[in-house]
């Protein structure tokens, strides 16, 4: 049987998996320094 | 007005270390698509081997760091480490999440089935459990310091369940292929271009926890900014 396609569809995932988490990084970074910024300004 | 390196501290680093992940990953990808060869029983499927072994190394080297970091705010108390441990742990538990996930699509084509409670796959995630519920542990605690020392011995005694998952191979009758400490007659026997596929696929995910951990200490450096921003206009 041909398992090109799972080896294909495992780094798929698994790839995809850390893309995902990599963009929730970079919301949660960017929702942080605007609230960071909207804080200083009302100091 | 905040100055441009108070908000965005470390950026360049940041920005290297990006860099050198992502060509490292890529290029890890490109030596097991083209340089790894074929194994002779179960064919393409088993190069996901490469990344799912890469990504469970680089979590449990999360959770050591985590480990270490939350020993090391318990001795000194600098907020720094506790933002580390932290950092570790969520990191940690994305790459065994990796691992988990590779290792489960493998499993399919090699024991057709995704999953079984074999030794290795229970253990596994029963320390995926342990270091999610350090989250739940965290979010029950108010006050800062007292959170980040809770975590801090959490950190350090949940990783306990490290050893327990690397060694339940050893210990139990498993269906889970040894490689460490195997011999010819139990264990996986890799040609040397498998291993030298392996180590630079290992070397790639050490760069990567090293980019994605600094770019979640930076997120909590900031999270704890905006925390000590809110006590000031409370």
């Amino acid at each position: 049987m041909n398992s090109l396609p799972w080896m294909v569809g495992g780094y798929i995932v698994m790839l995809g998996l850390l893309v995902i988490y990599i963009i929730t990084l970079l919301v949660r970074a960017r929702r942080l320094k605007t609230a960071i910024c909207a804080r200083k300004k009302q100091l | 007005m905040m100055e441009q390196s108070e908000i965005h501290p470390g950026q360049r680093t940041q920005r290297i270390l990006d860099i050198a992940a992502a060509l490292a990953v890529l290029g890890a990808l490109a030596v097991v698509i083209f340089y790894a060869p074929l194994e002779a029983t179960m064919g393409a499927v088993q190069k996901i081997f490469y990344f799912h072994l890469s990504a469970a190394w680089a979590g449990i080297l999360s959770f050591m760091i985590a480990a270490i970091a939350g020993g090391i705010y318990l001795a000194r108390r600098q907020t720094r480490w506790d933002q580390l441990s932290l950092s570790a742990v969520e990191v940690g538990l994305v790459l065994m999440l990796m691992a988990i996930v590779g290792g489960s699509i493998w499993a399919r084509q090699a024991w057709n089935t995704w999953w079984t409670w074999d030794p290795r796959l229970t253990t596994v995630t029963i320390m995926e459990l342990v270091y999610l519920a350090y989250f739940l542990l965290r979010q029950g605690v108010d006050d800062p310091e007292r959170r980040a020392r809770f975590g801090a011995v959490y950190a350090v005694v949940g990783f306990l369940s490290v050893p327990l998952m690397y060694l339940s191979i050893h210990l139990y009758r498993t269906i889970h292929p040894l490689l460490l400490g195997s011999t010819a007659n139990d264990g996986m026997q890799l040609a040397p271009q498998m291993t030298q596929t392996l180590l630079i696929s290992l070397a790639a995910f050490s760069v990567l926890l090293a980019a994605l951990l600094y770019r979640r200490v930076r997120l909590a450096r900031l999270a704890d900014t905006l925390d000590a921003l809110r006590q000031q206009m409370d």
